[in-house]
């Protein structure tokens, strides 16, 4: 392995694998979790996101380190992955939507995971195809890269009719709430922001609309939970898409002490041109002998065109 | 999650008893897990961990005797009987092809047996083996048929619990479901009301239902998973996954919702079921399992439609 931070992107852990998630894959077995954790602390010091951080800034990483980030603050992770890591003591990473940790508005993706479930998607293609949808297009894919507020108004009101109320403040178990974002913070854990709604912002780089919905989250976050963070996590960190513009905008106009964490499979090694954002790999459903092959090959980011 | 198709119905339970719990289970490291699962949850409100073992003697001497008491001649003869019942028409050749069917589907089972031996330690005996370190338990253990004995029933009755959560087992007379204070509960490894009875998640493999690989939750009754739900939801696949694994990861998810559906009851003294409908699914047996199903499964695995399947899941 290379000398550099590697930074792992998971999202849930757990048994459980729902209608809200089984369309959208989200989850990870924890016994399979398991033995990557076993796997990665072989070949690598893992590190928690702070230490990582310190070590890149300070010019320090002199062997291959790994650290784990979550995203979306899904409760598999303080229940599964939270044991496992500490085992081998070390704390990972939480990335939170605001609007989730709160209980204000449920995951679109995962409405849409439920209504492809339950046949609902029939009626959301008529939506669709007014915002330029047509038919055998990816709905997955269309809504990744066409979703504006129409589109959205539109699944929480199909969502509305195919589920129950008892359903939908069911499904809330799925997220972590404050308490348990505190209790992951008090062994360690970095949590970082990752937006309200978790919507695709790359889409348009129009970077108030990216720095509002940062803001906004960082703003409930401290009232909430009483602190800061220090990583903003960008939903969707799709390999390069428009990200270069985005980066450029958040570079000039961003707070001085906030990071921007993308998601493009690079390794994160000391440089000039790395000072304020960081690189994860996101981990497919393989087995540890995969992703060692999968991590030998990977490169480190090598700056800007 | 709560099944979207049933309707619910709000319950209260009964207040001002000290909720103490009882565990039922077989002794096999899934079973084991549940075991120890509650007792790391619930701490000193478990009372009890009756652990079930066909090859265990008679706690109490009131039963028939059982299969483990049966010399190899007694179960050859009771397999003949079996396939002379199944055999497809008259005369010794149709009984000899029927007898092997029999033997053949034995020996299926005992293949499958073993593959999730190996899979269960793979999966929980990491997780097992630190449970045990940091968890004090000790079971009662106990042959299967004692479950119906009057003894067990004033076992019971004395320990009055007000949880009796159980993992596999023979159907529980209603006797002993009077005993509980609160609520007897059951973790079956099958999607109810349409999956009930054994080897439901093979069953729902055989007909290729993906939605149908399910844990379901319910209130324990004197029928086989029939009592209403109170959490049903699909474990986490993997594209890896073998016949074996999914069945032991429906096992360790139901487990995880039995811990969940608990800790609600405990915290709040009403919860919610939804009665399963009289007419809907069907309750399966394990005798009544045709050899080619197995077969037909491990051949749609080895053909890699698990891996399809979730390929097709996953694009809409």
């Amino acid at each position: 392995m290379k000398k550099a931070w590697y930074i792992l992107n998971y999202h849930d852990i757990s048994w459980e694998q729902n209608e809200y998630l089984n369309a959208v894959g989200e989850s990870f077995p924890p016994d399979i979790f398991s033995e990557h954790v076993a796997a990665l602390s072989n070949e690598f010091e893992l590190v928690s996101i702070q230490t990582g951080w310190e070590r890149l800034k300070k010019g320090e990483i002199n062997s291959p380190i790994l650290s784990f980030w979550f995203d979306d603050g899904y409760t598999g992770v303080r229940r599964y992955a939270e044991p496992i890591l500490s085992e081998k003591k070390v704390a990972g990473g939480v990335a939170v939507n605001s609007d989730f940790l709160l209980r204000k508005d449920f995951f679109w993706r995962l409405k849409l995971s439920y209504l492809s479930n339950v046949d609902g998607l029939r009626f959301l293609r008529p939506i669709l195809r007014e915002n330029g949808y047509k038919t055998g297009d990816s709905i997955r894919e269309f809504t990744l890269t066409h979703v504006n507020e129409t589109i959205v108004d539109g699944i929480n009101k199909i969502y509305e009719q195919l589920s129950s109320p008892l359903q939908r403040e069911d499904s809330w178990r799925l997220f972590e709430d404050i308490d348990g974002i505190k209790q992951l913070a008090a062994k360690g854990w970095d949590i970082s922001n990752h937006t309200c709604g978790h919507f695709p912002l790359l889409n348009k780089p129009d970077f108030f609309s990216i720095q509002n919905q940062f803001k906004s989250c960082e703003e409930r976050l401290v009232k909430h939970l009483g602190f800061g963070t220090t990583f903003w996590v960008l939903p969707f960190g799709r390999p390069f898409y428009n990200q270069l513009d985005h980066q450029r905008l958040f570079e000039k106009n961003a707070p001085d002490d906030k990071i921007m964490v993308y998601g493009n499979d690079l390794l994160n090694k000391t440089g000039e041109l790395q000072k304020r954002e960081l690189y994860r790999i996101t981990v497919k459903l393989i087995r540890s002998d995969k992703l060692l092959k999968y991590l030998k090959r990977l490169k480190p980011f090598k700056g800007k065109d | 999650m709560y099944p979207p198709e049933l309707k619910s119905k709000e319950i209260e339970l009964p207040e001002n008893l000290e909720k103490n719990i009882v565990l039922i289970s077989f002794n096999s490291l899934r079973h084991e897990r549940f075991a120890y699962r509650m007792k790391q949850t619930f701490g000193d409100r478990v009372k009890a961990w009756y652990r079930l073992d066909n090859n265990r003697q008679k706690r109490f001497s009131e039963n028939q005797s059982s299969a483990s008491n049966q010399s190899n001649k007694e179960k050859l003869l009771i397999m003949a009987r079996s396939a002379k019942k199944r055999s497809r028409g008259p005369g010794s050749l149709a009984l000899a092809m029927s007898l092997a069917r029999t033997l053949h589907q034995k020996l299926d089972w005992r293949h499958f047996g073993n593959k999730v031996r190996r899979a269960e330690e793979r999966m929980f005996g990491r997780e097992l083996r630190l449970l045990k370190k940091d968890i004090k338990l000790s079971p009662i253990d106990m042959h299967p048929s004692d479950v119906s004995s009057t003894e067990f029933v004033q076992e019971i009755r004395d320990i009055a619990p007000y949880f009796f959560l159980s993992l596999g087992g023979p159907l529980y007379r209603q006797e002993l479901l009077d005993c509980i204070t609160g609520v007897a509960i059951n973790q079956h490894a099958g999607h109810s009301p349409d999956y009930k009875g054994t080897h439901t998640t093979e069953w729902a493999l055989y007909h290729r239902n993906l939605t149908c690989i399910s844990s379901t939750v319910h209130v324990t009754t004197s029928g086989a998973d029939a009592g209403p739900i109170l959490r049903r939801s699909n474990p986490c696949i993997f594209p890896d996954d073998t016949p074996a694994t999914i069945f032991l990861r429906v096992a360790a998810l139901g487990t995880e919702l039995m811990i969940e559906t608990v800790q609600s009851m405990i915290s709040n003294n009403s919860y919610v079921i939804f009665p399963q409908p009289i007419t809907k699914g069907m309750t399966y047996i394990g005798k009544n399992m045709p050899p080619h199903v197995l077969r037909s499964v491990f051949r749609d695995f080895k053909k890699g439609w698990l891996q399809d399947e979730l390929l097709r899941r996953s694009k809409f």
